[in-house]
């Protein structure tokens, strides 16, 4: 429970929605909305209607990451004319993020860390970040959360085993619950209270009665996950101590088509590719894009050679990076937060369920 | 803000996708989840297909040769350009001495515009696309066979299906989807056989590889037939219900015995029996085929062949029975169903047919040639037009050889070049039109299983780009001839009304769907899965073609096995292949611009197998040389077990390949298919 735990509110749905259309007209308000024939995606809405409020959809195909590390972005134009000038590019707009679910807060909290070296949701960091990402904390900084609990999970959903999920006990703004017509509303910092201040009168204080409920749908949850992902410690273990024999990621490389989707889909993954573009003799832009540890082309180095050529490699070094205690000391967390695209995305059926499993199967 | 939802324009799958938007550019792509092809997943290809978009080589504005170099001009300048000198060569040489390349690659509305320019203003049937330059044989093969020249049955069939048989095919690497249907297919327990020379990743998963040697194709084939009729394991009441000329083709399979097989192909008399069974005995079993079957001289014939095969054993023409032809474009079904070919008006209505001409004579209200026209190698044959009209295809780089390609460019009195990037073709032109790329236009692709799905413009062109039927329709008003067309909806409303394969399709439609599957005969009609065997007795209207074969019933088309144009010898004893990579696509021109894709393999190489390097004492990235009777390249070695001994790949995607110049010219005389073979030595270029 977080420190603003005395602070359990209920907002109606007419309320949510009449709220909503505040925060429309002063930013940018990226939601869960149906695309063609139904499927989710996160998509800037114009009207609270574009919404997918039914809330039946297990996660979007992408998670929001884009948001803060677009797969492309242009981070400085340069000039060169006796000197060179330098300017970047920095995305200046002010978001809210509305209905994102708790394995992809988390892995938020895993990407500040990276590109931040802390939590950027919390009022301070915890270390000074070595080289701190100004195109990702500007982003960050200018985006407020307002999660989903997942009351319902969906089918390739592991949060549970990841600690990421169902539902966030730190790290958020405001985490949103539904419960009869109405939601719950968690507060998690002194960003999401002052929303509720600013707005007080669409909010109500929760009664006991209510408080009980949200307990009894979070219980109820968790029950609803299938246990088979209990495995992962022994994963971890044995990735950590090397006892992973390298026939599992040959084998895993003979099904592997390269497409890259595992990295894009992830939402702690952000390895990056550095791309200069030459718009004339004098002037050019410096471009980012993701990038994938699954391709060869990663470690190209200088003279052609490929450090990991192998694509055994490069899975292993995947799932390690995803799974050793020496990343996860690292990073604080895991490098999985259980959210299941692995499993729709890849050609080969290769995903961190199917890994753990077969790591504990050898 | 805003996510825009098309169609990949790689290859020829069709996944949905959808384009991320940020102020006015395209950031990046989200696979569409619910998309009956990407069902949430793309290849490296979909995934960087945004990168290309806002190259800074676009062309951004028409440009005119004057002298030896180009002059940018506004669009009245240039479109009043091309249309005198077309005037001009019209009235001089007469209109067939002109000639049009549509694209695989642009919208059915771009090459549905370009071809009725091609027949009702500039007057002639000289109009192919460029994907014939890699498959002219599945057309002509399966429609002689089966009635369409297109797959029979959708992708996802693959994977309920008990026996695939995979015929020149590196499917991971050219189509990843078609690829992942069939190893989930076979983790579900289906089999799978594999016909191909080269060892490839979907050959891994093989329970029966036939590597045969290059050319032997349709030998093999017959020998599967021959096993099969000899051991009585036809498909009895299929065959005699719905097929016709068994005789013949028993009489032609005759001489393939299993022995003379085995010695014809280099490969096992038991893999071929075991082969031949598993695929009899299947109650369900699918073929699949790509360029490494087509692209050759007898690629027509090998296309024939497995068409027999299937029919006889009542693969055909039911659910989770079929033949998927895995063409390598995006829009290549779709540029043919559009009429881009010598012979056809869309929906592959005869040219030479009277009724077909008549009607539309009247609706194009002018006259038409009869006499169908040039093929696409006719027309990159010196000497044979003046002028050439070549939109999104760069025949440079994709034609068999580079030499003869580049004679043909520079003989013509003119030359226009209409596409996105200033390609190695459009070095060439007299003008130079810039064109809208997918993400910038509306329209419709067709994908391999007959899905018609929409194009949705995302962004604005770059500079002054238009997209390809607003600027033919531009160029047909300054020739004479009004096309109004206020979208490419209109432009559909067309189509759908001439073309009875697309009579039930409409823009709006295809909004609501994911896209439909043709023939679809009527407005209501769900489109079309499986060609069933019920079709055949049914409203024979929509189907012309089926009733001009005359049988009312699909055909076995009794084949034989022809040498290889070029077969190596002593002094030359290498075949040289070529072939895509999964990181490029086509000629290179897009995915060579992209960061990601193009780091891959940065550079053309040539590979080779290990037995091979080691006796000619080459080493990993050694430069190398490759002779042919026509010319040589260097390159660097690669040294991979993947191709056989004594052959030699070099992928297709790169300018400055040159395996094109090594390629046989003599497919051009005999002007039916390229033949992407050739008989070349190799020798390292310093001896260590």
């Amino acid at each position: 429970m977080s420190r603003y735990e005395e602070n359990l509110w209920i907002i109606t749905r007419d309320n949510l929605f009449a709220l909503m259309e505040v925060f429309i007209k002063t930013r940018e308000v990226i939601a869960p909305v149906r695309g063609h024939g139904g499927e989710v995606i996160f998509y800037p809405i114009e009207t609270i209607e574009d919404v997918a409020w039914d809330w039946q959809y297990v996660n979007a195909v992408l998670p929001p990451k884009r948001f803060f590390l677009p797969q492309t972005e242009v981070m400085f134009e340069y000039r060169h004319d006796n000197s060179y000038k330098i300017t970047p590019h920095y995305d200046d707009q002010v978001r809210m993020i509305f209905g994102i679910r708790p394995c992809d807060v988390n892995a938020l909290i895993f990407l500040d860390r990276f590109f931040g070296g802390g939590s950027l949701s919390k009022e301070s960091t915890d270390e000074e970040p070595l080289f701190p990402d100004s195109h990702y904390i500007k982003r960050r900084a200018n985006t407020f959360i307002i999660a989903f609990g997942c009351h319902q999970p969906g089918e390739n959903c592991f949060c549970v085993c990841c600690d990421a999920g169902p539902f966030l006990e730190e790290d958020y703004d405001l985490q949103l619950t539904s419960m009869n017509a109405d939601y719950v509303v968690e507060v998690g910092s002194a960003r999401g209270l002052k929303i509720i201040y600013g707005n007080e009168h669409f909010f109500r204080k929760a009664s006991s009665d209510e408080v009980k409920e949200l307990e009894r749908i979070k219980e109820g949850a968790l029950n609803t996950f299938a246990d088979t992902c209990a495995y992962v410690s022994k994963a971890i273990r044995r990735i950590t101590e090397g006892k992973v024999d390298d026939s599992l990621w040959e084998e895993l490389a003979e099904r592997c088509l390269d497409c890259g989707g595992c990295s894009y889909v992830c939402p702690t993954c952000c390895c990056y590719n550095i791309v200069d573009i030459a718009l004339s003799d004098k002037s050019g832009i410096r471009t980012r894009t993701w990038d994938s540890c699954a391709f060869a082309g990663f470690t190209r180095i200088a003279g052609g050679e490929i450090l990991r050529s192998d694509k055994k490699d490069r899975l292993k070094r995947r799932f390690f990076h995803k799974l050793s205690y020496r990343y996860i000391e690292k990073n604080k967390r895991h490098g999985c937060v259980g959210c299941g695209r692995c499993i729709t995305t890849c050609f080969a059926d290769i995903s961190m369920p199917s890994v753990i499993e077969a790591v504990r199967r050898q | 803000m805003k996510d825009v939802l098309t169609t990949c324009a790689f290859c020829g799958c069709g996944c949905g996708l959808y384009l991320q938007i940020e102020k006015g550019y395209v950031t990046g792509v989200t696979p569409s989840q619910r998309h009956p092809v990407s069902r949430g997943r793309l290849c490296a290809r979909g995934w960087h297909i945004y990168e290309f978009v806002h190259h800074p080589d676009r062309l951004k504005k028409p440009l005119v040769r004057e002298g030896g170099a180009f002059r940018e001009v506004d669009w009245r300048e240039a479109l009043d350009m091309v249309a005198k000198n077309l005037i001009g060569i019209k009235d001089k040489y007469g209109s067939d001495s002109i000639g049009v390349i549509a694209s695989p690659k642009c919208t059915n509305e771009d090459n549905f515009v370009l071809m009725k320019f091609c027949r009702a203003v500039l007057g002639t049937n000289n109009i192919d696309n460029g994907a014939s330059l890699y498959d002219s044989a599945s057309l002509p093969g399966l429609m002689q066979s089966c009635g369409f020249g297109a797959s029979t049955n959708s992708l996802n069939e693959l994977e309920d299906t008990e026996v695939i048989l995979a015929v020149g095919t590196d499917t991971t690497q050219t189509h990843p989807q078609v690829a992942s249907r069939i190893t989930r297919a076979i983790s579900s327990g289906a089999t799978l056989i594999v016909i191909d020379p080269q060892k490839t990743k979907i050959s891994s998963f093989a329970n029966v590889h036939l590597r045969l040697k290059q050319g032997t194709y349709v030998g093999l084939i017959n020998g599967i037939i021959h096993i099969i009729l000899k051991e009585g394991l036809i498909n009895e009441k299929d065959v005699s219900r719905a097929t016709s000329n068994l005789d013949s083709l028993k009489k032609m399979v005759e001489k393939y015995t299993p022995d003379y097989v085995s010695e014809l192909c280099g490969i096992s008399g038991s893999d071929l029996a075991k082969a031949a069974r598993l695929f009899a005995k299947a109650d369900k079993a699918m073929t699949v085929y790509s360029t490494g079957a087509t692209a050759q001289a007898a690629g027509k014939d090998i296309v024939c062949a497995l068409a027999n095969l299937a029919l006889l054993c009542g693969h055909l023409g039911r659910p989770h029975n079929g033949i998927i032809t895995l063409q390598e474009q995006n829009n290549a079904l779709g540029a043919a169903d559009m009429g881009t070919l010598p012979d056809f008006y869309p929906g592959y209505q005869p040219v030479n047919s009277e009724t077909e001409r008549a009607k539309f004579e009247s609706e194009w209200n002018t006259k038409l040639p009869a006499k169908p026209g040039l093929s696409i190698l006719e027309m990159l044959s010196p000497g044979r037009l003046k002028a050439l009209y070549i939109m999104g295809e760069n025949p440079l780089i994709t034609a068999p050889d580079v030499g003869l390609t580049s004679e043909t460019l520079d003989g013509l009195e003119f030359l226009v070049v209409q596409d996105i990037f200033q390609t190695e073709t459009a070095e060439f032109a007299d003008a130079v039109l810039p064109a809208a790329s997918f993400a910038e236009k509306d329209g419709t692709f067709t994908n391999i299983e007959r899905r018609v799905q929409r194009v949705r413009a995302a962004v604005s062109s770059p500079g002054e780009a238009l997209p390809d039927w607003k600027i033919i329709t531009e160029l047909s008003k300054r020739m004479g001839y009004t096309m109004d067309y206020g979208s490419p909806a209109q432009i559909m409303e067309e189509i759908s009304h001439l073309t009875p394969i697309y009579t039930g399709i409409s823009h709006k439609r295809l909004d609501e769907e994911w896209g439909l599957q043709w023939p679809c005969p009527d407005k209501e009609h769900p489109g079309t899965g499986v060609l069933r065997r019920d079709f055949y007795e049914g409203p024979k209207a929509i189907f012309p073609l089926i009733e001009q074969n005359g049988k009312g019933k699909e055909h076995f088309t009794p084949v034989q096995d022809i040498p290889l144009m070029e077969p190596p010898d002593a002094q030359y004893p290498f075949t040289l292949t070529t072939g895509s990579l999964y990181w490029h696509w086509h000629s290179g021109t897009m995915t060579r611009r992209s960061a990601t894709l193009s780091r891959e393999y940065p550079d053309v190489f040539a590979a080779i197998n290990p037995q091979d390097a080691e006796q000619l004492g080459i080493r990993k990235n050694q430069r190398i040389r490759v002779i042919s009777k026509r010319g040589e390249m260097e390159t660097a070695a690669m040294i991979t077990d993947r191709v056989q001994v004594k052959t030699v790949f070099i992928p297709q995607h790169y300018k400055n390949t040159a395996s094109k110049v090594l390629l046989n010219p003599s497919s051009f005389t005999n002007a039916k298919a390229s033949e992407m073979f050739c008989a070349v030595r190799v020798e390292p270029v310093m001896k260590i």
